[in-house]
């Protein structure tokens, strides 16, 4: 990958950067034809944040790999995953290269090229890359007078593929603000300036006015707090306010709320404050003409006597939905929302921001189906992954070399969903015969329903044989789908018995 | 009891709140008809004490006060949240920093500054506050509309009997009145009269000149200021009469902690004039006046217990 930034567009990446370094310690870039994006999250993973900048954005953007026919191959026939590329590096090293070069003033074009250790040939620069195991982005800053400097710094595979949830519906609850009146607003709340300091503020957004009120603050010298702030700001000064369910109540922390205002303040750019509910993570959006920006910092929802939110009578009946199936839908590793029904007065964490992909959603836009959401609440803010995806782990800590070894393991796992991994490995008496599995979207439609094992497993073509565990097992085919039949991933069972 | 009050003047509540908060971490404030009175008479290791006579109309209008005892509420809270909900009032670009910086800045609400600002004795939540609500009007430039930013600093209401017993510490009759030159300048010297030695001693002689030295094993450090001018005093004709008998060359000294006295020159932002009285080899005290010299709002007065090395004698 290689792109040129001259240095008018260095100040706005550099400023992104700045954000970016105080929202998670390692961004993960992602590179593909159209564009470069950086993202990074935060250690809880309750706060992420995402830049996308078109290939227009710099003087010049081509990518290639050796194994890639060329740019001039159709993509649609391959997997974004295929042409996009991932890797991950920390911030503050390259923040401090950029910033520097903001004191010098000099630099005029700024030109970032990756070489990919892997492949012994490398591009244009292989003559200079030495280390040929690890990929390594080549920062080269031409400045007044000749001078260049180079820098050679270590990126990583990008360990972890995550994806914000994308919000169930974006036009619910949309407020638009200058990134200045935010500013306004945070600045009269007095907060400690030392480093355990974690401040968080509470949103109430009304009909016609909104209120932010400080949950601690001031100085604590008996341990109680000394200095409650409250501001109340007329809806007026937001450019849009478009909330249909009032009033609503959030909390979160500033940390990364400041750092993307201040960006915003810096670019002169609209924020998009998006909040479907008030348990679900704010989205916060912002566009420039070739940068898409987008936050996610997950909210902790605030239920007091005095305002309780009135959700429409579709939401309504959407929970009652869940209710139902909540009992057996699967946990996928992550929280469990408790549903509206059950309100108390307390401070929630809402649910993560992020969750993984497998690649399929390389550059942040997450296109899923919505197929089985219609199920799931406002509640609930995660989507049940593509029809054609069956991801093992959700939530998943294996890293890529536990992975590969699971694939060559040979024992399917990578295609079985979390139902039959517990059958898999928990299950003793079902020997079953898996002839002419049925397709795969209609398993995915059987397990929206939240039916029981059971049930999937009779409804299956096939006849299912049941046999005592005890008496030897035969080999059996995959469980879950088979991708081409010369696969035949046969797995013998581990005990003979 | 009741209390309500208008701020007018921001910045100079702010400033005195400054040094004291770099004092101590509570204070109290009591509030009577006339004036609005801020102690600090918390024993510390320097032993110095603040007592502070500030006229309500130098800071406050619309001033309405009713309690039982005899119109008079005092509390105790703490300065730095007192501070920090007053600096939103006028909020500076860098409200953040917290470091010495003067009230006003400029802050998108600043250039219209707060359309008003009300002091109120409240109580929320159980619990008695002092409640400022700060009232922007015009907005932002954005809106139109208002924004009410509102502070609840909690307080302490002191009793009657408490109030008592908190008094003015007992000190001689000064020997020594001298007015002292700018205090910005007192405070580069003792800055580094700091890194030197603990303690300093101060030397006002009769003819006007002031003289800061620090005395130790291995070095020694004098300051002197002349010709600064003494304040005359109206006191009775025998004291007068005293006076013309006196060496004119004499002077007065007294010993203080270095500390003790930077913390007290942290008050120049407000001061105007300052008139330092030495009692010699006991304390000094220091009358700060707040506003134009003429027209003086109000006074801080420090009181500084010399520190006892032994060798005065």
């Amino acid at each position: 990958m290689q792109a040129v930034l001259d240095d008018k567009a260095l100040k706005p990446f550099t400023k992104a950067l700045t954000c970016l370094s105080k929202y998670g310690e390692n961004i993960t870039i992602r590179a593909s034809q159209d564009s470069l994006s950086l993202s990074s999250l935060n250690s809880s993973h309750s706060a992420y944040c995402n830049f996308k900048y078109n290939r227009d954005f710099f003087q010049r953007y081509s990518l290639s790999k050796s194994n890639d026919p060329g740019p001039s191959a159709s993509n649609s026939s391959r997997t974004p995953a295929e042409t996009a590329f991932a890797w991950s590096l920390n911030t503050k090293a390259l923040l401090t290269i950029l910033r520097h070069r903001n004191n010098d003033k000099s630099a005029e074009k700024c030109e970032f090229i990756v070489v990919e250790g892997q492949q012994p040939e490398t591009q244009d620069e292989a003559r200079e890359d030495e280390d040929s195991l690890e990929s390594r982005l080549i920062l080269r800053l031409h400045c007044k007078h000749g001078v260049v400097k180079t820098h050679r710094l270590l990126l990583n595979e990008a360990s972890d593929n995550f994806v914000p949830i994308k919000p169930q519906n974006d036009q619910e609850n949309r407020i638009c603000v200058h990134p200045r009146t935010l500013k306004d607003i945070i600045d009269h709340f007095p907060f400690s300036k030392s480093a355990k300091s974690d401040p968080q503020l509470i949103w109430r957004f009304g009909d016609l006015e909104v209120s932010v009120q400080s949950v601690d603050g001031g100085i604590d010298t008996k341990g109680k707090t000394q200095l409650a702030t409250e501001l109340t700001i007329s809806s007026d000064d937001f450019e849009e306010y478009d909330v249909s369910i009032t009033p609503m109540s959030v909390g979160f922390h500033l940390r990364e709320f400041n750092a993307s205002v201040a960006y915003a303040d810096g670019m002169s750019v609209l924020m998009e404050l998006h909040l479907a509910a008030p348990s679900e993570p704010l989205c916060i959006r912002a566009a420039t003409d070739d940068c898409e920006m987008q936050f996610m910092i997950s909210t902790m929802q605030v239920r007091g006597a005095e305002d309780e939110p009135r959700p429409s009578a579709a939401q309504q009946a959407a929970n009652r939905v869940v209710s139902s199936s909540n009992g057996s839908v699967r946990k996928r590793g992550r929280e469990e929302e408790e549903t509206p029904a059950r309100r108390k007065q307390q401070i929630r964490k809402s649910m993560k921001v992020v969750e993984k992909s497998d690649g399929s959603a390389a550059n942040g836009d997450v296109s899923r189906s919505r197929a089985s959401v219609s199920q799931r609440s406002a509640a609930s803010a995660f989507p049940e992954p593509e029809a054609s995806q069956q991801p093992l782990f959700l939530a998943s800590q294996l890293s890529t070399a536990a992975v590969n070894a699971i694939r060559e393991s040979g024992l399917g796992l990578e295609e079985m969903d979390a139902d039959e991994f517990a059958a898999f490995m928990d299950d003793e008496g079902e020997d079953v015969d898996f002839n002419g599995l049925p397709s795969p979207s209609r398993d995915r439609a059987e397990n929206n329903a939240g039916g029981a094992t059971d049930e999937r497993m009779d409804s299956r073509e096939g006849s299912l044989e049941y046999a005592e565990s005890d008496e030897g097992r035969g080999s059996l085919g995959p469980t879950q789908l088979q991708r081409s039949p010369d696969d035949g991933k046969t797995f013998h069972a581990l005990f003979e018995d | 009891m009741r209390f309500r009050a208008n701020i007018e003047n921001v910045v100079i509540f702010q400033r005195v709140l400054q040094c004291v908060e770099k004092l101590q971490k509570r204070c109290i404030i009591k509030f009577t008809e006339e004036e609005m009175h801020i102690i600090c008479n918390q024993e510390s290791e320097d032993g110095v004490q603040v007592w502070s006579q500030i006229k309500k109309d130098a800071l406050f209008s619309n001033y309405k006060i009713q309690s039982n005892a005899a119109n008079v509420i005092s509390l105790g809270l703490s300065p730095d949240a007192l501070l920090q909900a007053l600096r939103s009032a006028s909020p500076s670009s860098s409200s953040n920093s917290s470091s010495a910086v003067d009230g006003g800045g400029v802050g998108a609400y600043a250039s219209i500054g707060a359309s008003e600002v009300v002091m109120r004795l409240a109580k929320k939540r159980g619990q008695a506050v002092l409640s400022l609500e700060i009232i922007f009007d015009g907005g932002s430039g954005n809106g139109s509309g208002k924004v009410v930013v509102s502070h609840d600093v909690l307080i302490d209401v002191l009793k009657p009997a408490e109030m008592e017993r908190v008094k003015e510490p007992m000190c001689p009759e000064p020997d020594i009145h001298i007015l002292l030159p700018p205090l910005t300048k007192l405070r580069t010297v003792t800055e580094h009269l700091r890194q030197l030695a603990d303690v300093l001693e101060v030397r006002v002689g009769r003819r006007g000149d002031l003289r800061l030295a620090v005395d130790t094993d291995d070095v020694t450090v004098e300051t002197l200021w002349t010709k600064q001018r003494r304040p005359k005093k109206g006191k009775s004709a025998k004291e007068k009469g005293k006076e013309k008998e006196v060496d004119k060359d004499k002077s007065f000294a007294v010993r203080l902690s270095v500390r003790a006295f930077l913390k007290f020159l942290s008050v120049h932002v407000v001061s105007s004039t300052t008139i330092a009285c030495v009692c010699e080899h006991h304390c000094m005290i220091l009358y700060v006046y707040i506003g134009d010299a003429a027209d003086v709002g109000g006074v801080l007065t420090f009181y500084i217990p010399a520190r006892l090395t032994g060798s005065e004698y």
